[in-house]
């Protein structure tokens, strides 16, 4: 499910598909992919070759203005933190810089406060106690190409998504610097992101958080992306983390915090973005009559790294399934696997525990000697007991898709 | 037969011209340098079936790789996904022009097999 086939008419560089547990050779080809095929109808897509959007490797181009690139899952599967030059790109509005000057950017930081004050980058090296948090960062529609009934949006598979440590400083103490309020409940984030300039400037991008969700400690103002600076294309050099919530959230190059006493009523929060008041965000397609509430936790998910539907694997040695997974909104409590179309689940094994936002790797080893078609199920379970489903969810915005991820493979 | 392969990462990635004078995190050791990006040009126009109306009215905010990867939808969910594009985006689109938009979309891109129902009506879909 999470392996997509290269056209073959293309030319190809290419790297061991089997990296993590050979299920083809390594092939050696002269140049990249220019096209791939994404696991839906219409799903032909260009690859950018590397460099072709600044600080980014070979990216799948959903739109060029404003970008829209997507992890290639031969790279994102590899990694349980995704490179910087690989990791997704979303942006909403046209204009946004493409210079970053770091002597005079300032995040301001005004509202329902008593001290509203200014921080300028050498500010937040100086004034505040940093931490360092890896969490996964995953657009809300991630995965809608395989959403059925089809809907408008952009079409991902499953790569408008990644994972880093991020540093940064919490929110909280950013906040309790300027003394909010008894009466302050929100607080909302601004974007340098806007409509290009020729249209009404009725458009900032503007996320709202719930003041005490702000103020939970990882929640943070981030400069610094699995140890380095972030690309410009990733928000540098100021980017909201909120941990366990959907990349929406996440503003890029944050300029504004301002505390409020309203939950927002802008397009970001009032309009886009909002999901059926349902278990699961998920109604019955066409259904009427749903209450509607912005999205926010995410929900868990697994997906396999080393196979995919289709391979034939030797059955002549121990073939060990690798995966990633992460709980949502909490740590995962286990990665089940189930080979007998979901009757009975066995347990993988977990790998290293980078915090409960994080990616996990997940691996379950099948024995030598197995012969013919084999159906495998991979399901997370979260800390909060959270479970995929095996039938996927829907609703009108394409968001929240995370089903337990089946492989149909064959040993031989 | 298809096989399957992976994209190599070249390791060297251009794109970013760095300065001098940054700012260094003690505690995290990160280094902030003014960073200075070009982003490669749209370029593309639409062709085919409807080219000459999408052109006209939706060009300006967004290259058509995004409206051509959609999958084919009811017309009342393009209407409202056009409707989104002037209300909510401000785009310059005269009530007149709506239908020409919602017509070309839909021969573009076919209408789904059976009857599915459709699209994000109240959700206003993003991301």
């Amino acid at each position: 499910m999470t392996t997509y086939s290269f056209n073959r008419r293309r030319l190809f560089t290419m790297t061991a598909y089997g990296a993590l547990g050979a299920a083809l050779p390594p092939v050696a080809r002269s140049a990249l992919a220019e096209t791939i095929d994404l696991p839906f109808a219409n799903g032909e897509r260009q690859i950018a070759p590397a460099g072709t959007f600044p600080e980014k490797a070979a990216m799948i181009i959903h739109r060029t203005r404003p970008p829209l690139l997507e992890t290639p899952w031969s790279v994102l599967g590899q990694h349980v933190f995704t490179p910087n030059e690989s990791f997704y790109v979303r942006w909403h509005l046209g204009d946004f810089p493409t210079h970053v000057d770091i002597a005079s950017y300032r995040i301001r930081v005004y509202g329902a406060v008593d001290a509203l004050y200014e921080i300028s980058l050498k500010d937040l090296a100086a004034d505040f106690d940093p931490i360092d948090l890896a969490a996964v960062n995953q657009c809300s529609g991630n995965s809608r190409g395989r959403v059925e009934p089809r809907v408008p949006g952009a079409q991902w598979a499953d790569g408008a998504m990644g994972n880093a440590m991020w540093t940064g400083v919490p929110i909280s103490q950013i906040i309790a610097r300027a003394k909010p309020r008894a009466n302050a409940s929100h607080v909302a984030f601004r974007s340098m992101e806007r409509l290009v300039s020729m249209f009404p400037d009725k458009d900032i991008y503007e996320k709202v958080l719930p003041l005490e969700k702000a103020m939970d400690g990882n929640v943070m103002a981030a400069y610094g992306m699995n140890g380095e600076q972030m690309p410009v294309l990733n928000g540098s050099p100021v980017r909201l983390v909120v941990p366990g919530w959907y990349a929406t959230y996440w503003v890029k190059m944050l300029s504004e915090i301002e505390v409020t006493t309203h939950p927002g009523e802008k397009f970001w929060m009032a309009g886009a973005y909002k999901i059926p008041d349902r278990p699961n965000g998920s109604i019955r397609p066409g259904e009427t009559g749903v209450n509607y509430v912005p999205i926010s936790a995410m929900n868990p998910r697994s997906f396999f790294s080393n196979a995919g539907t289709g391979d034939r694997i030797s059955s002549g040695a121990d073939f060990v399934l690798r995966g990633l997974a992460f709980g949502g909104n909490s740590a995962v409590r286990s990665v089940d696997i189930s080979l007998d179309e979901g009757r009975s689940w066995e347990p993988a094994s977990l790998g290293k525990d980078w915090g409960d936002f994080s990616f996990r790797q997940w691996s379950f080893r099948l024995p030598a000697g197995r012969k013919g078609k084999l159906a495998v199920i991979a399901r997370v379970t979260s800390a909060l007991g959270e479970r995929q489903p095996l039938q996927a969810g829907w609703n009108g915005g394409g968001f929240m898709y995370n089903p337990a991820p089946r492989i149909d493979i064959e040993f031989v | 037969m298809r096989t399957r392969y992976l994209i190599f990462l070249l390791s060297v990635v251009p794109g970013a011209t760095l300065a001098a004078s940054g700012v260094t995190f003690p505690a995290s050791k990160i280094d902030l340098k003014p960073q200075s990006v070009t982003l490669p040009g749209s370029g593309a126009r639409y062709e085919g079936p409807g080219a000459a109306v999408l052109n006209t009215n939706c060009l300006l905010c967004h290259s058509p790789a995004f409206v051509d990867s959609q999958p084919p939808l009811p017309a009342d969910v393009w209407k409202s996904e056009v409707t989104k594009m002037r209300d909510s985006f401000g785009a310059p689109i005269g009530d007149a022009a709506i239908p020409d938009i919602v017509r070309a979309l839909v021969e573009r891109h076919g209408l789904p097999a059976g009857n599915a129902p459709g699209g994000e009506g109240e959700a206003g879909a993003s991301g």
